[in-house]
C-alpha cells in the first residue's frame, strides 16, 4: 500500500526493515516506478539510504547503551560510568605467602662471616613453588634484614608475592596539560605499586589516593585509573588536591606483574635468587599462598559501583559493610555482616563480619589486620568492625549407590568417581555462600541422576566442625555451636559406645602420656577418656554438656597442652538429629571433599543374579 | 523517448511503463532536474547496473551483480571465460526481471574485456544489445 511521506515508518533499525520502508514510501509517487528492480538506479540510492540509516541507528544505538551504567557493553565506558559515581574497579592482585627463611653455611671466601648489611634480602628476590604439577614464580614484596646466629641467617615474616617485578620510568613535561603515565604492563597489582619522584634530586615516595577529604596541597599523592585499553595510568595532583609535579621530575613506578594463574594454596617454596651469594636455605611457609584475584569483571563493577555510591564511602547499614569488604577483600567468596545485637551474646557497639576466602577456609591475621584497619577509617565512630573466621560446619557424606551393570559400561570404581564428582558439584552450585541449606533429599536426587545406571543410594551423613582451644597453662571452657539439633532418640543412647560424638586426639595438663577424646553418654554429659589398646578409660564423666536439641557442646575449664591436629584445633564430629543442615549467622556449611565416601554395589535385583528379593543387600541409615 | 512496436505494419507507441533515476546525473537541459531514463532506456541501464556492480559491492546483497570489474583479475582462459559468461547471464536472470532470453559474450583483448549483452525485454523491445568495454586501471 502506497504511503505518504508523514506516514514513512522511523523506528526500524535492520536494514531490510528500512529498505521496505523506503520502498513503501516510493509506491506513493509516479515519477520513479523502477524502485522495486534490484538494478534499477533507483534501488542503488534505496540501497544505500537504507545502509546509511542502519549503521546511523547502529551506531546512536550502541552510543546510547553505553551512556549508562546499567546498559554498558564495553569495559572502558563501564569504568568510566563507574568513575562518575567515584568508583575505581580493583585490579588484579597478586597471590602472597609469607614465609621465614634460614640461610645456613654463610660464610664469605676469606671465611669471614658476613654482616647484617651483607646479608639484606633485595625486593625482587626470586622464589619457586610448584603447586598442582606447575611451576610459579614468587618474589619478595620488600626488603627485609635478617637477624643472624653465627653463620646462620633469618629472614622472619617474608612476604611472598606472586609474578615478576618491573620498572617504568617517565618524565614529567609541564607543557604537557593533563599529563597521564600508562604503566607498559597491563596485568598490574595496584595494592604493590610503588611511586617515587626524583624532584630536583630528592626522591620522594608517593602514595595512593583513596581519601580525597584528607589531601591538601602538600599531599603526596597519585592517582590511577584504568584506560580505553585495561591499562593502569598514573596521574598527580595540580597543586590544590595534591602537589603538583615540576617540568623534568622523574617518575619511578615500581609494580608486581601479575601471573595469569593463581598459585593459591602453594605452600612449599624454593630459593631461586641468591641472597649475597648463598642459596643454602630452608622455608618454612607460615600462611600458605593466597589473595590472588583477576580484576573486577564489567558484571561485578556495575554491582559494586552503585552500592558503593549509595554507602558514599561510609560504613552505615549491613550492606555498605558488604560493599566495602568485597572492595578491600575482591579474593572474597562469600561475606556474612550482622550487627552486635544479633550476636549471640548480644555485643552492642561492634559490627561482625564474617569473610570465606576463595580458597581457603579462613583468612590469615596479616589479611584480617589489613580488612579491619581499611573498615576503621569509613564506620561510625561508636561502632567497631570485627572480621571473625567463618565458622564452618563440614558435611561429611557417606553413600551407597545401587546400579545396573547392563546400563553402563562405568566400572563400580568409575561410578564411585563419578558420584563423588556430582557431589562435589552440588557442593559448588548450592553450599557456596552464607544462608545456605543443604536438602538431604536434592543431594540424593542428583546422585541418582549422575549415571542413568545407577538405581538408588543410600546416603548418610555426618557434621564436623573445628574447636580452635587456646593452649595454655590455665585452665578455659569452650563452647561449640553446630547450629543444628543432634540425634538423640531416647536418654542414654548409645551410653557403652560413645554416644553420638567423636573427636580428634588432644593432651591435657597433667597427662603428657595418653591422648585423650571426647564422647558423650546420650544423657547430655560429656566425657573424657583415653584408650587403653581399645578400651576406653574415662577420666571425667562430666567434662562438658552437650545439648542434643540446639546443637551446644559446652566443655568445661580444661588445660590444653596439645592436640593431635597440627592446626592446634579438635574436630568434633556428631551426628545430626534431621538430614537437612541449616547454616546460622556466620555458620557456612560445607561438603568435606576429602571425607565424601562412595560404594557403589551392583543391583543384584536388576542385573538378574537373583530373584524375588533373595540376595539384596540394604545400607543401614545410620552406618556410616 | 517512448518506445515503439510494429503491429500489423504500422508503428505503435507503448505506455511508458518503467521510468528511473540516471545514475550519471545529468540535468535537463531545459527543467534543470535530474535526468530519467524510461522504458527500453530504464531496463539497459539497470542491466548495466547488474552487469557492472562487483560481488559484495550493495550493502547486505554480496550475491548481486555480474562481477565484471572482478573478473579483471581472473586468469586468461577459455574455461574462465565460459564461467564467468555463465555467471553474468545468471545474475541479470535472477536481478532483472523485466528481461529474458539473456546471452553475454566476452572478447578478451589488450588488457581489456568487451562485454556484449543480448537480451529481450518482456512485452517489449526484443533483440536488445548493451555493449561496453572495461579496462584494469592497475
Amino acid at each position: 500500500m502506497a504511503v505518504n511521506s508523514s506516514q514513512i515508518n522511523i523506528t526500524d533499525l535492520d536494514f531490510d526493515n528500512i529498505t521496505d520502508n523506503l520502498k513503501n514510501y516510493l509506491k506513493g509517487q509516479e515519477i520513479f516506478r523502477d524502485y522495486n528492480f534490484e538494478g534499477s538506479s533507483l534501488a542503488v540510492l534505496v540501497d544505500l539510504l537504507a545502509y546509511a540509516s542502519h549503521i546511523g541507528a547502529i551506531n546512536t544505538n550502541i552510543a546510547a547503551s553505553e551512556l549508562f551504567l546499567d546498559s554498558a557493553q564495553i569495559r572502558k565506558n563501564v569504568v568510566s560510568r563507574a568513575k562518575d559515581l567515584g568508583f575505581t574497579p580493583s585490579s588484579e592482585k597478586a597471590s602472597t605467602a609469607i614465609a621465614t627463611m634460614t640461610l645456613k653455611n654463610c660464610r664469605s671466601a676469606d671465611g669471614t662471616i658476613p654482616t647484617l648489611t651483607d646479608m639484606i634480602m633485595p625486593r625482587g628476590t626470586t622464589f619457586r613453588t610448584t603447586y598442582e604439577g606447575s611451576n610459579y614464580e614468587f618474589a619478595t614484596a620488600a626488603t627485609y634484614t635478617p637477624t643472624s646466629d653465627s653463620t646462620t641467617f633469618t629472614y622472619a615474616g617474608i612476604d611472598l608475592v606472586q609474578g615478576t617485578f618491573a620498572q617504568d620510568q617517565f618524565v614529567f613535561d609541564n607543557q604537557i596539560s593533563n599529563s597521564k603515565f600508562v604503566l607498559s604492563n597491563a596485568r598490574v597489582d595496584k595494592t604493590r605499586m610503588t611511586v617515587n619522584v626524583n624532584s630536583g634530586g630528592i626522591t620522594s615516595t608517593y602514595s595512593l589516593s583513596t581519601d580525597i577529604s584528607t589531601i591538601n596541597t602538600t599531599s603526596k599523592v597519585y592517582y590511577t585509573q584504568e584506560n580505553e585499553v585495561g591499562f593502569t595510568e598514573l596521574y598527580f595532583g595540580d597543586g590544590t588536591l595534591g602537589v603538583g609535579l615540576l617540568d623534568g621530575d622523574i617518575i619511578t613506578v615500581e609494580y608486581i606483574i601479575v601471573d595469569d594463574l593463581h598459585a593459591d594454596g602453594a605452600n612449599k617454596f624454593t630459593q631461586i635468587s641468591a641472597v649475597n651469594g648463598f642459596t643454602d636455605s630452608s622455608i618454612i611457609t607460615t600462611t600458605a599462598a593466597t589473595g590472588g584475584a583477576e580484576k573486577e569483571s564489567i558484571e561485578s563493577i556495575k554491582f559494586k559501583a552503585t552500592k558503593f555510591y549509595t554507602s558514599q564511602n561510609r560504613l552505615v547499614t549491613l550492606n555498605d559493610y558488604k560493599a566495602k569488604v568485597q572492595e578491600y577483600y575482591p579474593n572474597a567468596d562469600a561475606v556474612a555482616v550482622w550487627g552486635g545485637e544479633d550476636n549471640d551474646p548480644p555485643q552492642y557497639g561492634k559490627v561482625f563480619i564474617a569473610l570465606k576466602p576463595n580458597n581457603a577456609d579462613y583468612l590469615s591475621d596479616t589479611e584480617k589486620t589489613m580488612v579491619k584497619n581499611n573498615l576503621k577509617k569509613l564506620n561510625m565512630l561508636t561502632v567497631r568492625p570485627e572480621i571473625i573466621d567463618a565458622d564452618i560446619v563440614k558435611i561429611l557424606i557417606s553413600t551407597t549407590i545401587k546400579y545396573n551393570p547392563t546400563l553402563t559400561t562405568l566400572t563400580a570404581g568409575e561410578l564411585a568417581t563419578l558420584t563423588k564428582s556430582t557431589i562435589n558439584q552440588f557442593d559448588t552450585d548450592f553450599l557456596n555462600g552464607f544462608d545456605a541449606i543443604f536438602r538431604h533429599s536434592n543431594l540424593t536426587k542428583v546422585i541418582d541422576a549422575a549415571d542413568s545406571s545407577i538405581l538408588s543410594n543410600t546416603t548418610n551423613i555426618r557434621l564436623r566442625k573445628k574447636l580452635k582451644p587456646t593452649l595454655s597453662a590455665n585452665p578455659l571452657g569452650y563452647t561449640l555451636s553446630l547450629g543444628n539439633a543432634l540425634y538423640n532418640p531416647h536418654s542414654g543412647h548409645n551410653d557403652m559406645a560413645g554416644g553420638i560424638t567423636v573427636t580428634s586426639g588432644f593432651k591435657v595438663g597433667g597427662d603428657s602420656v595418653n591422648t585423650h577424646y571426647f564422647d558423650d553418654d546420650g544423657k547430655g554429659n560429656l566425657r573424657r577418656y583415653y584408650l587403653s589398646g581399645s578400651t576406653r578409660i574415662y577420666k571425667d564423666n562430666a567434662a562438658g554438656v552437650v545439648d542434643y536439641s540446639t546443637g551446644l557442646v559446652t566443655i568445661n575449664a580444661i588445660i590444653l597442652t596439645s592436640t593431635v591436629n597440627t592446626d592446634t584445633s579438635i574436630d568434633f564430629t556428631v551426628i545430626p538429629s534431621g538430614n537437612d543442615i541449616v547454616a546460622e549467622r556466620g555458620n557456612l556449611i560445607d561438603i568435606s571433599s576429602d571425607d565424601i565416601k562412595v560404594t557403589a554395589e551392583v543391583d543384584t535385583i536388576a542385573s538378574g543374579e537373583s530373584s524375588a528379593g533373595v540376595g539384596f543387600n540394604t545400607t543401614s541409615t545410620s552406618s556410616y | 523517448m517512448v518506445d515503439y512496436v510494429v503491429n500489423k505494419g504500422k508503428n505503435v507507441a507503448i505506455k511508458e511503463a518503467y521510468k528511473d533515476l540516471d545514475l550519471f546525473f545529468t540535468a535537463h537541459p531545459i527543467t534543470g532536474d535530474v535526468a530519467t531514463k524510461s522504458d527500453s532506456d530504464a531496463v539497459r541501464r539497470a542491466v548495466r547496473n547488474i552487469v557492472l556492480t562487483n560481488y559484495y559491492e550493495r550493502p547486505f546483497k554480496p550475491s548481486l551483480g555480474g562481477n565484471v570489474r572482478g573478473l579483471l583479475f581472473e586468469l586468461d582462459t577459455d574455461r574462465q571465460v565460459r564461467r564467468a559468461r555463465k555467471q553474468m547471464a545468471k545474475a541479470i536472470m535472477t536481478f532483472e526481471p523485466r528481461v529474458e532470453n539473456v546471452r553475454c559474450t566476452f572478447r578478451v583483448e589488450d588488457n581489456s574485456l568487451d562485454v556484449t549483452v543480448y537480451y529481450s525485454i518482456k512485452n517489449g523491445l526484443n533483440n536488445q544489445e548493451i555493449q561496453f568495454t572495461v579496462n584494469r586501471t592497475r
